[in-house]
């Protein structure tokens, strides 16, 4: 195990913590209990920040997403940063408790995959493919916090109807402010993906001379985006609100799932992992 | 010695006749304290009168005659036959003082198990006596340790949890679906008696308009007044709904009058902005078809009721661990209440030593010439010291481990300083301010 997968496994380890904590709130909540698990979230962020500049030393990238294992975390580590910007935005407290088991699996499935291997970039990197990346890895990020805010409102919305009002219920935000938190994220996400493909489109016109490739990521997340349009469209332009529009989002982010990983494993194409 | 003791009646053992008779209004408490002041020579006392329970709490000397008294002068107060009045009355002293005061003021000993109002008519009640004088420091331990166990019973436990009122429930589910309500309209259709308690309710929370669609167009324009909400004509009562988020409904009507035609055609012009329908009638004026429409969430007295009992379940479920934590809230006011005592039996003990001294010192000044008086006090003073230095520290060594109780009995009796009387105001020891006596805990 070298120094970097060394801070990758401390990285778990806080993630674990902070759901420990999120889980102890849930069962026996006290104000101090949620700030520590919070806390704890943001020092796992922290750890997970340094375990990605490590790993862009030793694997030579400036953004080390060229690898499944690595992919998958630089994915994890944005989800919890752009968790950590709305919840403190929109004062969110008790959304950890499904957001970390999420983001630890993620990065203890990164831990598993890990390979010390280095690699090597068919492509020079710059600064619009840096943009390209993150602005990608963000929008999935965010439309990820989305599918959670989304399917907590589901649950509420089911209990309420049929009146079975357990423990989640308690627990969870209104209605309200799931719905918020589904429609923020997904206006953040939208405009990070329509920076991506922006950035994505004239990268690729600069290196291969051509704006589009019959890539199936290119296909399948152009086809994300029109998704996200339409739901943004329904709700702001014809003010639609409610369970429907909310079931459309979260059929969106198989879209998004699609376009993260069912495309990169097939063989052949710009996006696919690289040997 | 001085004892702490409780009595009253609540709604456990008492009619609401005997209830209502010997309840005393805010205004009365100062006069009946001073009664009891002036009669019964208590200098510490405490009354708590609620709907549900009139209580007596006081510090006495004799507890047998305070058992006598106190009914016969509540009897003779309020003109209530004593021998039915002692019947009902119950009756605690000392430490089940403390457990009975702990239990009430968290609520558990209320006809609603957690119920809040409690805790404030409590703090109520100290406040009337305290501004009166009728508390001292033993008293005021008491009840501030009270207020503290019932904030941490509440706070640790779900004992406070849970709406149990039918109002309240609804307007829990308001807050479940709509958030902070600072931006709803309301819809009052029909005017009962529940539909105004949860009207009540939502008003405290700033909805953004209250309309009140009734048939009976008095008792509209009498809640418009009341609670500053817009009375609308019935027949327009579909027109409102469309702009309605809460409707609470609760007409005299025999047939539904909401249907699921209505409500569909209203909910695709809201927008499936959500609507939450609060059908407090009997029989029901919304078709219960409604409930399958997205976005409409529609709650009748039966589902509300269903929930106000869970609730009250879950929080007899919390009771066992309310009673742990007042426990240890007891113990440890009974810890300080033993250093107390100690600290007197020090003084006390120091007083008679003291007095002796001086006795002596009396007898020879009539002899003696002053220098040599002066001497001997000094060699006085000295040997008092000597003699009580290591004894005092091993007493408060083993008092400080949380022992030595037998000790201070002991030195009680040996040296009968029961009989003594210390040299200040009676109850020198309870005037100190608290937290200034020796030994009492860090707090």
């Amino acid at each position: 195990m070298n120094a970097s997968s060394s801070i990758l496994a401390a990285v778990n380890a806080v993630y674990l913590a902070s759901f420990a904590f999120f889980l102890w709130n849930f069962l026996a909540p006290r104000d101090w209990i949620k700030r520590l698990a919070n806390q704890t979230l943001g020092l796992g962020f922290l750890v997970a920040s340094g375990f990605l500049v490590t790993e862009a030393r030793r694997s030579g990238l400036y953004i080390p997403v060229a690898r499944l294992y690595q992919a998958l975390f630089f994915f994890s580590w944005s989800m919890v940063c752009v968790y950590l910007v709305l919840a403190w935005r929109l004062k969110l407290d008790t959304f950890g408790l499904v957001l970390v088991p999420l983001v630890w699996i993620m990065s203890l499935t990164s831990f598993f995959a890990y390979e010390d291997k280095p690699v090597a970039l068919p492509y020079e990197e710059n600064v619009l493919f840096g943009v390209h990346v993150v602005a990608a890895f963000f929008a999935y990020a965010s439309f990820a916090l989305a599918f959670v805010g989304a399917i907590l409102y589901l649950i509420q919305n089911r209990g309420l109807k049929a009146k079975r009002l357990g423990p989640f219920y308690h627990r969870l935000p209104s209605l309200e402010v799931l719905e918020t938190v589904v429609y923020q994220s997904i206006i953040l996400g939208f405009a990070l993906l329509t920076l991506a493909l922006a950035s994505g489109f004239i990268w690729t016109r600069d290196v291969f001379g051509v704006f589009w490739h019959w890539d199936p990521k290119f296909m399948s997340s152009l086809l994300t985006w029109f998704f996200y349009l339409a739901i943004l469209y329904l709700h702001y332009v014809k003010s639609l609100r409610g369970r429907n529009v909310v079931m459309v989002s979260v059929l969106a982010f198989f879209c998004v799932l699609l376009t993260f990983l069912g495309v990169n494993v097939f063989e052949g194409g710009v996006h696919s992992f690289l040997k | 010695m001085q004892h702490l003791f409780a009595l009253g009646l609540n709604h456990r053992y008492a009619a609401v006749e005997f209830r209502e008779r010997l309840a005393f209004g805010r205004q009365e408490l100062p006069t009946v304290l001073g009664e009891l002041r002036q009669n019964l020579g208590l200098t510490e006392s405490v009354v708590l009168a609620t709907c549900n329970r009139v209580e007596v709490y006081g510090v006495a000397e004799d507890l047998a005659n305070i058992r006598r008294v106190l009914p016969e002068f509540l009897s003779l107060y309020r003109a209530v036959d004593e021998a039915s009045l002692r019947k009902t009355l119950y009756f605690f002293d000392d430490e089940e003082v403390v457990r009975h005061l702990f239990r009430v003021a968290t609520g558990l000993d209320s006809m609603v198990v957690g119920e809040s109002e409690i805790l404030g008519q409590v703090k109520e009640a100290y406040r009337v006596a305290s501004q009166e004088g009728h508390v001292k420091a033993l008293l005021h331990h008491l009840f501030e340790r009270a207020f503290r166990a019932a904030k941490r019973a509440r706070q640790e436990t779900g004992i406070a949890s849970g709406a149990v009122s039918v109002a309240s429930v609804a307007v829990e589910l308001a807050q479940k679906i709509f958030g902070r309500l600072a931006q709803e309209n309301i819809l009052l259709l029909g005017t009962g008696k529940v539909s105004e308690l949860t009207l009540k309710r939502l008003v405290r929370l700033e909805a953004r308009a209250i309309w009140i669609a009734s048939r009976n167009p008095d008792r509209a324009q009498e809640l418009a007044r009341k609670y500053d909400v817009r009375p609308v004509l019935f027949s327009d009562w579909r027109h409102y709904l469309r702009e309605a988020d809460i409707v609470i409904s609760s007409t005299a009507s025999p047939h539904p009058i909401v249907r699921y035609e209505d409500v569909k055609e209203v909910m695709a012009l809201r927008k499936h902005k959500p609507l939450f329908i609060i059908d407090l009638a009997v029989p029901r004026d919304t078709e219960e078809r409604v409930n399958s429409l997205d976005d409409v969430y529609l709650y009748n007295i039966d589902d509300l009721t269903g929930i106000s009992e869970a609730n009250v379940k879950l929080r007899r479920k919390e009771i066992a661990k309310c009673e742990a934590i007042i426990e240890k809230e007891v113990e440890h006011f009974l810890h300080w209440l033993r250093q107390l005592d100690s600290s007197a039996i020090v003084e006390k003990l120091q007083a008679r030593l003291q007095a002796i001294i001086r006795e002596e010192l009396e007898v020879a000044a009539k002899t003696e010439s002053p220098e040599r008086v002066e001497v001997l006090r000094r060699m006085l003073a000295r040997v008092k010291g000597k003699l009580l230095h290591e004894p005092l520290r091993k007493l408060k060594e083993v008092q400080e481990e949380g022992g030595g109780h037998h000790y201070f009995e002991a030195l009680q009796t040996l040296f009968d300083l029961e009989r003594v009387q210390l040299n200040h105001e009676e109850n020198k020891v309870s005037d100190r301010e608290p937290g200034k006596q020796t030994g009492a805990f860090a707090d």
